[in-house]
């Protein structure tokens, strides 16, 4: 393997793996908070990229005005099906609330095909413009640059925020224990609520992020999902920055599979992963104890 | 009163556990509630800080209705309860736990108190940045006490408070609970531990299989002694 | 329902329909029915699993690929006759089903269903990539002697006898000790071990289970469409088969089949609505798993008994 070759491996694997991190980050979050699998998360992405494209761009806004915007209204969205979708009956059980995105997964799905055609891509405008930079001898997009660095920043901010913020200590408070949360005076629905928002705005980041790499189509968020559910396992489905370093082991180990075996290789391989760590460290890659609830 | 339950009927699905309870706690009193295993106290308590709802009854709290409230907006009311097993959050720090203590009081910093609490557990401030998991039973009691006295409630109810502790953390805690009544707290205590508990309480109530079998004070108890016998397991 | 007199009348009277429709019934209408009761065998095999043991499986269309791919590969590269390729599906399913039900003593709800999930959906990759299995087109089964005999009806009667079978089936592994004892660890394991029950045993055998139904149901839904594609046995068919098991009523035998008619027979019935068909199909899914969470059947249940009085429990009446 010759070095730029490594390196390119390296680097694109990163950037997978980022995004992988930051998709099971929301996952974590919203299993923890709620006890809901949510299988609708990368779908959430998929459907920001065409709120981008079709409902945005068009009002001729500045592009980080149109994607602020489009994060915003991804957010409201997650929010909405918090509220429409899961309040109701709460007494049903982890099972069906599960269910239930997977209901919503499919009708966000159904809606985008109606819309906007299965299988046709549209092309994104990138905010980071189309230049590439020499770094090291080989050169990398600018596109490259700006999604690990979103990335990055995206990851140190929630590190920060379920760190040092009221709301964060309140929302992992809930994570672990939702009523000796609400004996501390924590409104645990009003949390539920405002995780969700915080679901809906990280699809959108992530999906914003592929979206202008490779073309934007229906289907693009169907290979992040499952690699995100891994980077949850991986976290231990408890540890944030678990999840983010998972993703990234994740991104990168996939990345080697397909340059080194055989691109049809890179799916199967994640599989093989994710049996790897569930056996030989159930508790995630960080994790030391095997917790309750998962 | 302070605190006014009347007739709380409480059931899990088809199986009633409180069959029509009422008490009252006033304002800087301490109120025992005794019973065996599976009597009803840990649901009773519950029911109180607002987990459970009951199927019938009432209860009114520093003058207003209660009964539908949920746990959370009882907090900011001045109920805190510190549950079964403590509910000491063991992944999260002393700190951050103390910090959660404070939230409906708009965070540690707002609520003031925080030096109060090292004041009386100066452990927690030597163990200030570690895992609640790592502290002793009885250190993680303190945790859980002071945590619910940085929500500045005026009525603290705690269950089990001398459950797995040594002789020596019981009494020093039930100390406590004298201490923090003279400063006009009130505290309701859900006890298996008979003697401590009979010593710092003002009033009693003794439940058995959901019915309340006898109430007063420490002293009419003792001279129950059937009642003592029967269902506390002392002589 | 069988258990009760009326239940076993439904089920004949029902299966006596589904008998004679053929006779007038045109091509067209034959292969839904034929197409639901494939399904309907599939989300009663996967009911054993999540309804029984409250185990998430999220990779059911794995075991549908696994049936209909080997049916496929053995019967047109290898030319196998059609009895030894189904069986080889069967085989290799319960293998399949074995292994991933190893893991599943260590692991629970959460992990062990996004395993279930990307045992689907490496599958859906795997078989993408190799020309054995046809690549991305995939592989077109040549036409056998029960379709074209009399209008493509034996393979119907083929299809009707082995739901029968698998239906009966399920209700006694439901109603035996294996459904008893995968009840029981369903609600409490410590309980279950605590009784003798042999956890890792257990499970692996109601993945096993299901594999079996899902592998036969891919074979005849190979047989059925004439046409073995990745693109049929997608991440996707793994979540409708779970949907059709929970919007039917998990834990039930109707339940699933009742679920499978839903997932089937709706894109079915609403393609004159053109492309709305999908969204329509998405909305009542997303109605009836927020609106009654016990599924179809317990809607059911529960308006009928609002129709009758309500009857005494027995417990009570004594």
């Amino acid at each position: 393997m010759s070095s730029q070759l490594l390196a390119s491996t390296i680097i694109n694997g990163v950037l997978n793996g980022g995004l992988y991190g930051l998709l099971g980050l929301a996952i974590v979050l919203v299993f923890r908070t709620t006890a809901v699998a949510n299988f609708a998360q990368g779908e959430l992405g998929m459907f920001a990229g065409f709120i981008l494209l079709m409902g945005v761009l068009p009002l001729d806004l500045p592009l980080w005005l149109s994607w602020l915007i489009t994060v915003a209204v991804s957010g409201v969205i997650g929010g909405a099906v918090y509220l429409i979708m899961l309040r109701p009956r709460p007494n049903a059980g982890h099972l069906n609330m599960t269910v239930r995105t997977l209901g919503f997964y499919t009708l966000i799905y159904a809606v985008s095909v109606y819309a906007w055609g299965a299988l046709e891509p549209y092309r994104v405008p990138t905010v980071f413009g189309p230049e590439t930079v020499p770094v090291l001898g080989f050169s990398i997009s600018y596109d490259q640059l700006g999604t690990v660095g979103v990335t990055i920043i995206m990851a140190a901010a929630f590190l920060l925020f379920f760190r040092y913020t009221q709301l964060g200590l309140a929302m992992r408070a809930v994570a672990i224990n939702p009523e000796v949360a609400s004996l501390q005076g924590i409104n645990v629905r009003r949390i539920a609520l405002s995780v969700w928002l915080i679901a809906g705005a990280i699809g959108a980041i992530v999906g914003l992020l592929v979206a202008p790499i490779s073309f934007l189509e229906t289907s693009l968020m169907r290979p992040y999902i499952l690699k995100a559910f891994t980077a949850a396992i991986m976290g231990g489905l408890y540890s944030f920055a678990g999840v983010l370093v998972g993703g990234v082991i994740l991104g990168v180990a996939e990345s080697f599979a397909a340059v080194a075996i055989s691109i049809h290789m890179r799916e199967p391989f994640v599989f093989m992963v994710l049996l790897l760590v569930l056996l030989l460290r159930p508790a995630g890659i960080l994790g030391k104890v095997q917790r309750g609830r998962v | 009163m302070l605190l006014q339950a009347e007739g709380l009927r409480v059931g899990y699905g088809e199986m009633m556990a409180l069959h029509g309870i009422s008490l009252q706690a006033g304002a800087g009193e301490i109120v025992a509630v005794l019973g065996a295993n599976g009597a009803g106290k840990t649901t009773l308590l519950r029911t109180l800080s607002g987990l459970l709802s009951a199927r019938a009854g009432r209860i009114s709290f520093d003058g207003h209705d209660v009964s539908r409230r949920p746990a959370h907006q009882l907090v900011r009311l001045g109920i805190s309860h510190v549950p079964e097993g403590r509910g000491v959050l063991a992944e999260l720090t002393v700190i951050e736990n103390l910090q959660l203590g404070a939230y409906a009081r708009g965070g540690v910093r707002k609520s003031g108190g925080l030096d109060r609490v090292f004041e009386l557990f100066p452990v927690l401030a030597e163990r200030r940045d570690q895992p609640a998991g790592m502290l002793s039973g009885g250190e993680q009691q303190m945790l859980a006490i002071g945590r619910s006295l940085l929500a500045r409630p005026k009525l603290l109810m705690i269950d089990e408070l001398s459950l797995g502790l040594a002789p020596r953390i019981v009494h020093q805690l039930m100390d406590l609970m004298h201490t923090i009544k003279t400063e006009g707290l009130s505290v309701l205590l859900v006890e298996q531990n008979v003697h401590q508990t009979l010593k710092v309480a003002d009033r009693v109530y003794l439940l058995v299989n959901g019915h309340i079998a006898f109430q007063g004070t420490p002293d009419a108890l003792r001279a129950e002694g059937d009642l003592m016998r029967t269902y506390l397991g002392t002589d | 329902m069988p258990g009760k007199t009326s239940g076993w009348a439904f089920a004949l009277i029902a299966v006596a329909a589904l008998a004679i429709a053929p006779l007038w019934l045109g091509t067209y209408p034959r292969y839904v029915i034929s197409v639901w009761l494939i399904f309907a065998l599939s989300a009663v095999g996967l009911n054993i699993p999540i309804g029984l043991a409250s185990i998430y499986s999220f990779g059911h269309g794995g075991f549908m690929l696994i049936g209909a791919y080997a049916t496929g590969v053995a019967t047109i590269s290898w030319g196998w006759p059609l009895l030894p390729a189904m069986l080889l599906a069967v085989v290799i399913a319960i293998a399949v089903g074995a292994l991933i039900g190893l893991p599943s003593l260590r692991l629970t709800g959460f992990s062990l269903a996004i395993v279930t999930f990307a045992f689907g959906y490496m599958l859906f990759h795997v078989v993408k990539a190799f020309d054995l299995t046809g690549g991305p087109q995939g592989l077109f089964m040549p036409e056998t002697a029960l379709a074209r005999a009399w209008g493509g009806r034996p393979l119907y009667y083929m299809v009707l006898a082995i739901f029968v079978v698998g239906v009966f089936w399920a209700h006694s592994i439901a109603t035996g000790k294996t459904g008893r004892a995968l009840r029981t660890l369903g609600t409490n394991e410590i309980v279950a071990q605590s009784l003798g029950i042999n956890l890792l045993r257990a499970k692996m055998l109601s993945f096993m289970l299901s594999g079996v139904y899902g592998a036969v149901a891919g074979s005849l839904l190979a047989l059925v469409t004439t046409y073995v594609a990745p693109e049929t046995y997608t991440p996707e068919l793994s979540i409708n088969m779970f949907a059709a098991v929970m919007i039917g009523g998990s834990g039930t035998l109707v339940g699933p089949i009742l679920g499978a008619l839903f997932i089937v027979l709706i894109p079915e019935l609403t393609q004159s609505a053109q492309n709305l068909s999908e969204i329509i199909y998405a909305l009542i899914f997303c109605l009836v798993a927020t609106l009654f969470p016990s599924g179809l059947l317990g809607m059911a249940k529960s308006a009928i008994r609002r129709l009758r009085p309500q009857p005494v429990p027995a417990a009570v009446r004594e």
